[in-house]
């Protein structure tokens, strides 16, 4: 059966992909390159973040009767790391290679220390509190993301 | 599963691993400075006493030191557990594990029956403490995971290690008499591979996919290695306590098999990562990793060819697995984990809706971190030189100190900017912001 944690787990290193191909570009300054990497990886960040926030995490919550520590805190990283990809955009429009990197390092590790804590627990938690309709679930995922 | 209870804000405040990392570098400067002293002529073997000295300034006054800092700011977020309340601030451990090294560098140096008794109590006290705290974390952990069972395992052997150390203690104190040799070898074997490199295989385990974004370990690899390693060493050390030298010599091979396998996977994920930039952690720890397959294959040779003397080689093996292997992964990590703390704790101290502050590189900036890269390699070669041409001692010694003495400015810019942060915020944000640009 497919879960949370498979799809979701996936869907993170493939934006991995599309990070260290923005990320390389942007090194060599082959902004020709660099740019449309960078726009790809961003829109397919936000349209994780959509997954996440407009359908796992309202489900979770009702499952658990409000918004609770986990769900809050991963929203709150999701904003940590808009701010960054916001700056990181910017620095590949205006070709500064070094606000670049440097934002690009410091993204990687909020992200992937993000991921971490979504594929250890929180995934693994959404999979076991909506066991029943886990198939829905993703079904909807999947269209909101058809959708854009 | 308690899911209300869940919370991922667990991390202590920075200044807890933040005074493990800053003092860790000054003791790799000291022990730079004791081989500064090391008298001309000397025989070089693995007894000497400023060498002792020096080997004990480096693992427990930098590896320990710095391993311990990282392990009680990961745990939290590897293991999914609370940091321990009692002792928050680290200083239980940190106090007694500053004064416990000095302590013990000066009992081999002056080779006072006292000191040595004092050192052994408190390093007792110090890996004590932090075992309690360890083994609370591992109990409480949510995850279970390879890097979990790991840490277990490791500290299992840090157990061993600190209680064979203790033993040593109280016998060149005077206190107990035991066959004392085979427990040298023992207490060596398990301090550095069975804690050191056993924890640094978990921690690879997360790091290594997650920093260079490279596949992740095979499954069976994850699992199996650290067992291996373990059994490995009980088999060794059994030779070694029996003499039984066909024991010593499958454990010997089977833990250098384990250790040059380990690091040849990582290599080759490495070579095949999916980040392609410049990065002075993935520099690091190809020159540790380097470093761990010649030590293990050199242990091996030593082993079977029975080198005429031999003593120098040991010592040479030694210093390249603490300061080729394992200083250079820690000093990669280091790079990982201050600025990205230092940032973390930034963001979270400003008001909500402001703007992010900087980034990493302008806390620590790359050129900076590869000046330590090129004074540490070049303190590798030196020293390593020395002990077959004693004339380079005094450069060499100097490089070490150097080398640390880069890694300590490094750290301490970081908390520099970490302190002015905390003072800016609120009122100076603007000044914060530029501070932390490149």
């Amino acid at each position: 059966m497919d879960t949370v944690t498979a799809r979701m787990s996936a869907h993170h290193k493939s934006c991995d992909d599309l990070f260290g191909e923005a990320e390389e570009a942007a090194a060599k300054a082959d902004w020709e390159r660099a740019v449309p990497r960078m726009r790809a990886f961003v829109a397919e960040m936000e349209r994780h973040f959509a997954m996440e926030e407009n359908i796992l995490f309202p489900e979770l919550e009702a499952a658990m009767g409000g918004p609770q520590g986990p769900t809050r805190i991963m929203r709150t990283e999701h904003a940590r790391m808009r701010g960054l990809l916001e700056i990181l955009t910017q620095a590949v429009e205006v070709k500064d290679a070094q606000a670049c990197l440097g934002t690009a390092e410091t993204l990687l590790i909020l992200m992937q220390q993000h991921n971490l804590k979504e594929e250890q627990i929180l995934y693994p938690m959404s999979d076991e509190a909506l066991a029943p309709k886990v198939e829905a679930l993703l079904h909807a995922m999947h269209g909101a993301d058809a959708g854009r | 599963m308690a899911i209300a209870s869940l919370s991922f804000d667990q991390a202590p405040p920075l200044a807890v691993p933040l005074r493990f990392f800053l003092t860790a570098p000054v003791f790799g400067v000291v022990a730079g400075v004791v081989l500064l002293f090391w008298p001309h002529g000397m025989p070089v073997t693995r007894y000497a006493p400023e060498l002792l000295a020096a080997t004990h300034l480096l693992t427990l006054g930098f590896i320990a030191m710095s391993m311990v800092g990282a392990l009680l700011q990961i745990l939290p977020v590897v293991a999914g557990s609370a940091s321990p309340k009692r002792c928050s601030s680290g200083g239980c451990v940190h106090v007694p594990l500053v004064v416990g090294t000095v302590g013990l560098a000066a009992a081999f140096l002056l080779e006072r029956p006292l000191l040595f008794e004092l050192a052994g109590v408190l390093l007792a006290i110090a890996f004590g403490v932090f075992l309690l705290m360890l083994g609370h974390a591992l109990k409480t952990a949510r995850a279970h995971n390879a890097t979990v069972a790991v840490i277990g395992f490791a500290g299992g052997a840090l157990l061993l290690a600190v209680s064979a150390g203790f033993t040593l203690a109280l016998v060149l104190a005077g206190t107990w008499s035991v066959p004392r040799w085979s427990l040298v070898d023992v207490h060596a074997a398990w301090g550095l591979i069975g804690w050191v490199a056993a924890l640094v295989m978990g921690v690879a385990w997360v790091v290594v996919p997650m920093f260079q974004l490279t596949s992740p370990y095979p499954r069976g690899v994850r699992r199996r290695l650290v067992p291996m390693l373990f059994l490995s060493l009980g088999v060794g050390s059994a030779g070694v306590i029996l003499r039984a030298h066909v024991l010593t010599a499958v454990g010997v091979v089977g833990t250098g098999g384990t250790l040059i396998f380990f690091a040849a996977v990582t290599l080759a994920l490495q070579a095949r990562r999916r980040r392609r930039v410049r990065d002075v952690t993935l520099d690091f720890w190809r020159l540790g990793l380097a470093c761990l397959i010649v030590v293990a294959a050199g242990a091996g040779a030593l082993t079977f060819s029975r080198l005429a003397g031999g003593a120098r080689e040991t010592v040479l093996l030694g210093f390249l697995f603490i300061d080729g292997f394992a200083v250079s992964v820690i000093s990669g990590m280091l790079y990982k984990i201050v600025p990205f703390l230092v940032w973390l704790h930034a963001q979270q101290a400003q008001t909500a809706g402001s703007r992010p502050v900087g980034n990493m590189k302008g806390i620590i900036s790359d050129a900076a971190a590869y000046a330590h890269l090129g004074a540490h390699a070049l303190s590798l070669a030196l020293v390593s030189a020395a002990l077959f041409w004693p004339a380079l001692l005094a450069p060499a010694a100097v490089a070490l100190s150097l080398s640390f003495a880069l890694l300590g400015a490094n750290m301490g810019r970081a908390a520099w900017v970490h302190r002015r942060l905390l003072l800016n915020n609120g009122a100076g944000e603007q000044d914060a912001d530029c501070a932390m640009r490149p």
